[in-house]
């Protein structure tokens, strides 16, 4: 199914609920130097980097889309921080214009040598408390329920949870129902969740059924997961030369940061490319 | 024989003009730039990449500087002439204006119209070249192309060249794109779509078009109709043209993207 064109005139939005408890403060097996919450952070704050500079044109940063960035733990709300701290839905053009600060990075420049690139930061690595999923969710379905009474017919909103572990205040089943319930004239929110390993076990990718998931967590989280539109499937396919079958859902078990890129980039694909933009490719930095 | 030439275009619903990505040679080019004595004619489309920073730009640059290159242009010698004619001499310098025009407007360029820019601008590029002979064209033409602008050529009320997709189901999201990045194009050598020594006779008309015409134009020919005739009957003037692909947009029967069409007719006694 063809979705309708994302423009400036009807425009659409991406929400990131990032898990913030005290576990996320544990290190990734591949990178000792950094925590789950650290990676998290960089996966982000370069989601959004992309996402504004492929809104870029010559005339400004065309508001093609709205984000929010929700962090739950010690606390639930806004994840952002600096000009935008407290703000839920912001659009792209504000996004750009407001990172709380902007880094300097090296990057391999495809030559042998590095080079140093700008890298914004909107929002810092948090770990702390519990992991409060069912209240970022009910969150989540309030601030869509607004975007959806504005933007009757936009591209369905999606939403990407990323966490690692079970949610503490509830079964988020509940509110996650609720939240693919909300939809526009040209269909249902879509909810994507990425489960991210701390160890070494074998991420299970975009999977269509419970049968190969270890443990009643992951196959909730499975339940919880919107199936991939037939675009990103599409997509995925080509691009990253996968072989995504039809009724797939949006949900990686056990993510290594390879397939985090890969959920990420997957799993935001809007339906028309004309107007959304590429997520380049994942350069390592130093 | 001689070329008539007609040209048309529209940006996409919603945007401006001077949003359009779309460019064409001749347009603004400074003809007495061009030699007296050319030994060709040529006549170029290209469609600016909407996902690219500056593309309209560098669809400009590309039409302008090989629509008035002045010697063959061949798929053995593209390449070189993108890298040093395109960049060195014309690339380059609009975009030195670019980003100078935008400090004299108060708006220099931000970290994201730096990092868009390093991703680099594209396009696709179609250019057609008629060899002439003391000022008249000779029977045959070469074409060269990058990406999915199309030539569609009509002899005796019949298609006799489509180039360079066959059908409707050729186009998809990521056409073969022009980077203004030399290395981003080294994967592009083998992939230049090239035809030469192309029949010409008096009576030829050719269509040059970007992507939502062009599918436009292979789904009816493939419904068995004749768009060369719908196109002919249809557009008389600007605003038939624009009335034109407003209605196909409307009806669905065309992507809303920016239109370009050039119609030459071939003139005169072989």
């Amino acid at each position: 199914m063809g979705y309708v064109e994302i423009s400036r005139r009807n425009p659409t939005c991406y929400v990131f609920l990032i898990d913030q408890s005290g576990s996320m403060a544990e290190k990734v097996a591949d990178d000792p130097n950094k925590s789950k919450a650290d990676k998290l952070k960089d996966f982000i704050n370069r989601f959004l980097t992309n996402l504004v500079v492929g809104c870029t044109k010559a005339d400004g940063v065309r508001d093609y889309f709205y984000v929010s960035v929700i962090g739950y733990g010690l606390n639930v709300g806004s994840a952002f921080i600096g000009p935008l701290a407290n703000k839920d839905l912001v659009p792209i053009s504000e996004i750009a214009d407001k990172p709380a600060r902007i880094e300097e990075r090296l990057k391999e420049d495809g030559a042998g040598g590095v080079v140093k690139t700008k890298f914004p930061i909107w929002f810092d690595a948090v770990a702390d408390g519990q992991t409060p999923m069912c209240h970022a969710l009910n969150m989540t379905k309030g601030i869509l329920e607004g975007w959806l009474a504005q933007h009757p017919n936009c591209h369905p909103p999606i939403v990407v949870n990323i966490t690692d572990g079970a949610a503490t205040d509830g079964n988020p089943l509940v509110p996650a129902d609720e939240l693919k319930n909300l939809k526009s004239s040209e269909g249902n929110v879509l909810l994507y969740n990425i489960h991210l390993s701390s160890g070494f076990a074998t991420p299970i990718k975009f999977p269509n059924s419970e049968a190969n998931l270890p443990e009643q967590y992951a196959q909730q989280l499975y339940a919880m997961s919107s199936p991939l539109t037939e675009d990103q499937i599409n997509y995925a396919n080509k691009t990253h030369e996968m072989n995504i079958e039809k009724d797939s859902k949006g949900f990686v078990y056990n993510a290594d940061p390879v397939s985090v890129f890969l959920a990420l980039d997957i799993g935001t694909k809007m339906a028309s490319p004309q107007d959304t933009p590429e997520i380049k490719g994942d350069t390592p930095e130093h | 024989m001689k070329i008539k030439y007609s040209h048309f275009w529209l940006p996409k619903a919603g945007n401006t003009a001077s949003t359009c990505e779309d460019a064409f040679f001749p347009y603004n080019f400074p003809f007495d730039t061009i030699s007296h004595d050319p030994k060709y004619q040529r006549y170029a489309i290209a469609d600016g990449a909407s996902t690219a920073y500056l593309s309209g730009l560098w669809a400009t640059v590309l039409v302008d500087g090989f629509g008035s290159y002045s010697d063959e242009i061949t798929n053995t010698n593209f390449f070189d002439l993108i890298q040093t004619l395109i960049l060195t001499e014309n690339w380059n310098p609009q975009l030195a204006d670019y980003i100078k025009k935008r400090e004299d407007e108060g708006k220099p360029l931000s970290w994201y119209d730096e990092m868009a820019l390093q991703n680099g601008a594209a396009s696709t590029l179609l250019v057609i070249s008629f060899s002439l002979e003391e000022k008249e064209v000779k029977d045959n033409f070469s074409v060269l192309a990058i990406g999915d602008s199309c030539l569609f050529q009509v002899r005796n009320n019949e298609l006799i060249t489509k180039f360079p997709l066959n059908s409707s189901a050729d186009f998809d999201n990521s056409p073969l794109l022009i980077s203004n990045d030399p290395k981003r194009n080294e994967p592009l050598q083998e992939k230049i779509s090239y035809l030469v020594n192309q029949s010409l006779l008096p009576g030829d008309k050719l269509f040059l078009m970007t992507d939502a015409l062009a599918s436009w134009f292979f789904q009816e020919y493939e419904k068995e109709n004749k768009p060369w005739e719908i196109i002919e009957e249809q557009i008389v003037d600007k605003a038939s043209f624009e009335n034109w692909i407003e209605q196909l947009r409307e009806n669905k029967l065309m992507r809303n993207d920016d239109v370009t069409l050039m119609i030459l007719t071939v003139q005169g006694e072989s």
